[in-house]
């Protein structure tokens, strides 16, 4: 019976010891030097990965070229405009249509090409969107008329019609990751 | 404690026991800087034991831990695990080796004491990241080597060298610590040849003279006289003296180790060799067996035994004496070729092996030899039962167990045996050691074999049941004719009851001798030297 | 930084001349010896390497048999060892700290998806989307790779068996956050990533992206490379592959990888030294798990889609395979033999079909045995692991023994001189 007494005793002193070890790890993590090395490196992961996500965040561009009245105003729709952000090609948008860019990041470049009084003329903005927002309209006809970035600039809200789920592999046996690419 | 002592290592007192088998009792030791002790004993005196509580390893604080105080420099110390022991500056070298066989000797001097240098990645990921620095290594293994002033290539892979210079390594790397104080020598020249044990005793006086205390244990007697200059003789777990080297005498140690007993053993000795006659007829012979015991290898045995003989294998521990009847009656892996009584025995089958008419009482009595949860009835009648279909009786086509005599036979033996107990119902757990050897002796008896291995009789049990046990297994190859092949580590015990003792080194037999013939004899062949006559 | 890029040339360095110090040795061990010594070393070399020579004798026959142009091969090997190579390699430092083949580098893959999964969600795409998703992989490997490795230091000696089975209990741990936090606890946005009843990631996530969607399919392989015929050489997965190969020739050469090697050669031994030998091998798993993660995320961005319920458990099965094939053993593995291993594992998973449908009109039965195959090379491995074991056991006591006598007359015939 005494040994069982003994038995918990030392257990329990283990446990205080643990707790007494970790809050001196604490301690010593703060004193010494290359702990803040550690923290440091930590941090610029972190960091990285903010980076990273900026960075990374893909953006959808509708390019809308449809007569349209903001604030009152009216912009009518051009005949003929291409336009394209950063370093993308060069796409035609016929009137009354819109086409779609995708890029990453937040800091863009919109480069237009349009006729305006029978004379060829280019347009270079740049912008910047919030990371927040996945679809964002351009309006051309306000761009080149000079409006605000705000007018001619909005988020585009669609609503996400729910997509058919694909077949999938059942059978974990099949194996069939890397036929996937073959002919049949 | 204020006061500093002159001492480096002071052992108070210290006592020990395993399962209420005492080992040590009240044994003190004290050592200056610069001591050169020698520790001498028979196997089971309690050396190991000691050195153990020293290092403080798990299997003294698993058993219960010890009685006494260890002091080191006048302060007291207890030490949790053999590293800290290390911090302390005691090194030691087992008899075991404990080196890597696929590192190189630089590598295991120097194992988890690598120089380093520091990178980028180290600095965030912590030290475990830093490179380790092969120049400064290979320094410092160099310098280590240089001290002990051996020959041994540093770049050479441990497991390809041969044994002397493994030993030669273990020692390098407890010198190349930077703070050694105590070295403590387990049996180190045993493997040696002689010209390597001759330089290494000339390293144990240069670290003397470096003011290394070294504890030096060995069979070895001669080479006490020639490095220590203090004998401390242990026997049955006590310091019998402690003797001044330059004023002592093998003769005079060999005496105080021995003990008591040496004149009336050899008397009762000469008596029954006398009447001995055994026919000159092989039982069982043994050609080129090898064993995977791990510890105890055997690598190449040839050996014959007699019909009717009382064989003793003796020799030091892990020298591969009790791997042959492990071996032969298939508990580990073997190969070689055995002939039982006219027939090959199959290996690694140990139930051909009993059905044939061998049996064995294996040295580990509570895992292989004893079914401790049963009754005694039960431990001891069980094998016959199973091999020879004894104590049944058959009434139609249905075999019953015969209790009677089943009962009858066990309290036969346990009077025979004189085991303690309170039935022949009782627990095989619930007895002592000694009594449990007894039962298992009585379980090979009752399987009437042709030949009985018997593996360390009287290891862990105290000196009277000693003394029972071997008179037992003695009266028990006279009178019923069976032939006993004991392997036992303690040469006096051989000496006493065995007719011929073999002896087992390196996993060979290095020679047979008639039991009469002296202990000095033994000794040289215990430590691999041929006698003259048996190398012509 | 400097001093470190200086320590990973050096050690690369030793690692060539090494190789070619060994290799001539050996040559010249050869030259030296009998022809007799010589046939009795080669039968020795084909036991030892008995797995690569059936495979390599089963390539040079079923390509011809599956009539698929050489280039086309070697193309899709190409492709197959930019995927895979990291994931292989992976395994590498586990076998070093004697842990045998992690099966557990599962729990690293079902980290790289979920990071993957994210990172889809948020539309972070490209290279960015893939670091990041890699940094997020590597909390998730190291928490799980912290519990398998702790779960395997209780089960000393049963390493593989144990991570195999913790391999399936944490698919069900992976299944629960995937397939019902997903979208419920963990907010998903995408409708094209959860299933149609609101939550659970649906069982194909593509990365492909679609409709003009940038993705991250092929962005690492697209970013740099060059075409020799049709094979795209893909130079920055190459290099990545590089570093990874660098980072564990240098990794060896740390304090760590030395204190693993001694763990995997004799827990005790080590554990007097001093060495913490439980968290060595938590450490060794936890590499191997984050490693394995980063490889997950490589290999899907090559595929280009995920197979949200089944690419993990698979690419388990199939790396340690290929580490076999390579000439592996469970105690034993380099570099050398998990790129032999792809190439020969997946030169036969690319024409087994082909030849199956040449030979017997029927693709299905290539494709059987191929599955047959991979489970039959792990089994075959082990056995011949164990068999091998035995062997050396038993030829050590008789090597032992000549070698002593060896000894003995050198030392009498010294003697006698003297």
């Amino acid at each position: 019976m005494s040994e069982n007494v003994s038995v918990f005793a030392k257990a329990g002193s283990s446990i205080k010891a643990k707790f007494i070890s970790f809050g001196n790890g604490i301690v010593t993590f703060f004193k010494t030097p290359s702990s803040y090395v550690k923290l440091g490196s930590v941090l610029a992961i972190i960091g990285l990965a903010i980076v990273l996500f900026f960075v990374g965040k893909e953006h959808q561009f509708l390019l809308d070229n449809n007569t349209i009245e903001i604030n009152g105003k009216s912009y009518s729709s051009l005949n003929l405009v291409s336009a394209k952000i950063d370093n993308s090609d060069f796409i035609e948008i016929p009137r009354r249509t819109r086409m779609n860019n995708f890029q990453t990041g937040q800091s863009h470049k919109i480069t237009l090409n349009y006729i305006e009084n029978g004379q060829e003329k280019e347009l270079v903005t740049k912008f910047k969107v919030p990371a927040s927002e996945k679809n964002t309209l351009i309006s051309l006809p306000a761009l080149i008329a000079g409006a605000d970035q705000s007018e001619w600039m909005s988020e585009f809200l669609s609503v996400q019609a729910p997509v058919p789920d694909e077949p999938a592999v059942e059978d974990d046996m099949a194996m069939d990751m890397d036929g996937m690419d073959m002919a049949f | 404690m204020a006061e500093k002592s002159d001492y480096l290592l002071e052992m108070k007192n210290i006592s020990k026991d395993y399962n209420g088998n005492v080992v040590l009792k009240d044994v003190s030791l004290s050592i200056k800087p610069g001591d050169v002790v020698g520790l001498v004993g028979e196997n089971g005196a309690g050396k190991s034991t000691l050195m153990n509580i020293l290092f403080g390893m798990n299997v003294i604080r698993d058993t219960g831990g010890y009685g006494g105080k260890i002091l080191i420099e006048g302060n007291e110390v207890n030490f949790a695990s053999p590293s800290d022991a290390l911090k302390a500056g005691i090194g030691m070298v087992h008899q075991e080796f404990s080196l890597l066989p696929g590192f190189t000797a630089t590598e295991n001097i120097l194992l988890n004491r690598e120089p380093q240098n520091k990178n980028i990645i180290s600095q965030v990921f912590g030290k475990r990241a830093n490179t380790l620095n092969r120049k400064e290594m290979q320094r410092v293994a160099l310098l280590a080597i240089t001290k002990l002033g051996v020959e041994l290539n540093s770049e050479m892979v441990v497991g390809s060298m041969p044994v002397g210079h493994k030993q030669f390594t273990e020692i390098s790397r407890e010198i190349s610590k930077p703070n050694i104080k105590l070295l403590v020598l387990d049996e180190p020249t045993a493997v040696l040849a002689e010209k390597e044990a001759e330089a290494l005793l000339r390293s144990i006086e240069n670290l003397s003279k470096a003011g290394i205390a070294v504890i030096f244990i060995t069979h070895r007697l001669q080479e006490i006289l020639d490095v220590c200059n203090k004998v401390v003789v242990m026997r049955d777990g006590m310091v019998v003296k402690e003797l001044v080297a330059k004023s002592t005498s093998i003769s005079e140690m060999a005496k105080l180790m021995v003990g008591r007993e040496v004149k009336a053993q050899e008397n009762a000795e000469d008596e029954t060799s006398k009447l001995r006659v055994v026919e000159n007829k092989p039982i069982l012979s043994i050609r080129n067996l090898w064993v995977d015991m791990p510890g105890e290898i055997v690598k190449n045995v040839n050996l014959d035994v007699m019909k009717g003989e009382f064989l003793g294998i003796g020799g030091l521990a892990g020298q591969g004496k009790i791997g042959i009847p492990n071996g032969i009656m298939g508990l580990y892996t073997a190969g070689g070729k055995v002939t039982f009584d006219g027939k090959d025995i199959p290996l690694n089958n140990p139930r051909e092996c009993l059905t044939s008419g061998l049996a064995f009482v294996s040295e580990d009595r509570r895992g292989v030899g004893l079914l401790l949860d049963e009754s005694l009835e039960w431990n001891v009648t069980f094998s016959a039962m199973q091999i020879h279909n004894k104590f049944l009786k058959k009434i139609g086509f249905i075999k019953f167990r015969d209790n009677k005599a089943i009962k009858k036979t066990t309290d036969k033996y346990i009077e025979q045996l004189q085991v303690k107990c309170t039935s022949s119902k009782q627990k095989a757990k619930e007895l002592s050691g000694g009594n449990q050897q007894k039962i298992c002796l009585a379980k090979a008896f009752v399987l009437e074999p042709k030949l009985l291995f018997v593996s360390e009789p009287t290891r862990g049990i105290d000196i009277g049941a000693k003394a029972l046990v071997l008179e037992s297994l003695k009266r028990y190859n006279r009178e019923s004719g069976t032939t006993i092949v004991m392997i036992s580590s303690e040469l006096e015990e051989l000496r006493s009851s065995c007719d011929r003792i073999a002896i087992i080194s390196d996993g060979a037999v290095s020679g047979i001798l008639p039991a009469s013939t002296s202990s000095e004899e033994f000794g040289m062949l215990m430590v691999g030297n041929k006698t003259p006559k048996e190398a012509s | 930084m400097s001093n470190i890029f200086k320590n990973a040339v050096t050690s690369v360095k030793d690692g060539f001349k090494g190789f070619g110090d060994r290799q001539s040795k050996k040559f010249h061990d050869f030259v030296n010896r009998g022809p007799k010594e010589n046939l009795k070393n080669l039968g020795e070399f084909a036991l030892n390497n008995i797995v690569p020579i059936i495979f390599i004798v089963f390539c040079a026959f079923a390509i011809p048999i599956s009539g698929q142009p050489f280039s086309s091969v070697v193309r899709d090997v190409v492709t197959r060892l930019m995927r895979n190579s990291f994931l292989v390699l992976s395994l590498l430092i586990p076998i070093m700290a004697g842990m045998g083949l992690n099966f557990g580098m599962t729990l690293g893959a079902m980290a790289g998806q979920i990071g993957l999964i994210l990172v889809s969600d948020w539309q972070v795409v490209g290279i960015p989307g893939l670091m990041l998703a890699a940094i997020i992989s590597i909390p998730i490997s190291i928490v799980l790779g912290w519990f398998c490795g702790t779960m395997l230091n209780k089960a000393k000696g049963r390493e593989m068996v144990t991570s195999y089975m913790i391999s399936f209990f944490m698919n069900g741990v992976y299944q629960l956050v995937v397939l019902y936090m997903m979208g419920s606890i963990i907010p998903i946005a995408s409708n094209s990533l959860l299933l149609p009843r609101g939550y659970g990631i649906r069982n194909t996530v593509n990365f492909a992206g679609t409709k003009g969607s940038l993705g991250m399919r092929k962005s690492l392989d697209n970013f740099w490379s060059f075409n020799i015929g049709t094979i795209q050489i893909p130079i920055l997965t190459i290099l990545i592959i590089a570093l990874l190969c660098i980072f564990i020739l240098w990794f060896k050469k740390t304090k760590l990888g030395q204190d693993m090697r001694a763990v995997g050669q004799d827990m005790e031994v080590a554990r007097e030294a001093g060495i913490k030998v439980e968290r060595t091998r938590v450490l060794a798993i936890i590499i191997s798990t984050v490693l394995a993660g980063f490889g997950m995320i490589i290999y899907l961005s090559n595929m280009g889609t995920l197979n949200t319920y089944n690419s993990h458990s698979q690419i388990g099965m199939f790396s340690i395979a290929a580490l076999l094939v390579g000439g592996a053993s469970v105690s034993k593995a380099n570099i050398r033999n998990a790129f032999l291993g792809i190439i020969l594992f997946h030169t036969m998973f690319i024409v087994s079909p082909y030849a199956g449908k040449n030979l017997i009109g029927e693709a299905q039965l290539g494709e059987y045995f191929r599955v047959f195959v991979s489970y039959g090379v792990i089994t075959l491995s082990l056995v011949l692991y164990e068999v091998k074991a035995r062997r050396a056991k038993g030829h050590q006591a008789k090597e032992l023994k000549e070698a002593q006598e060896k000894m003995l007359k050198n030392k009498e015939t010294a003697e006698v001189i003297a």
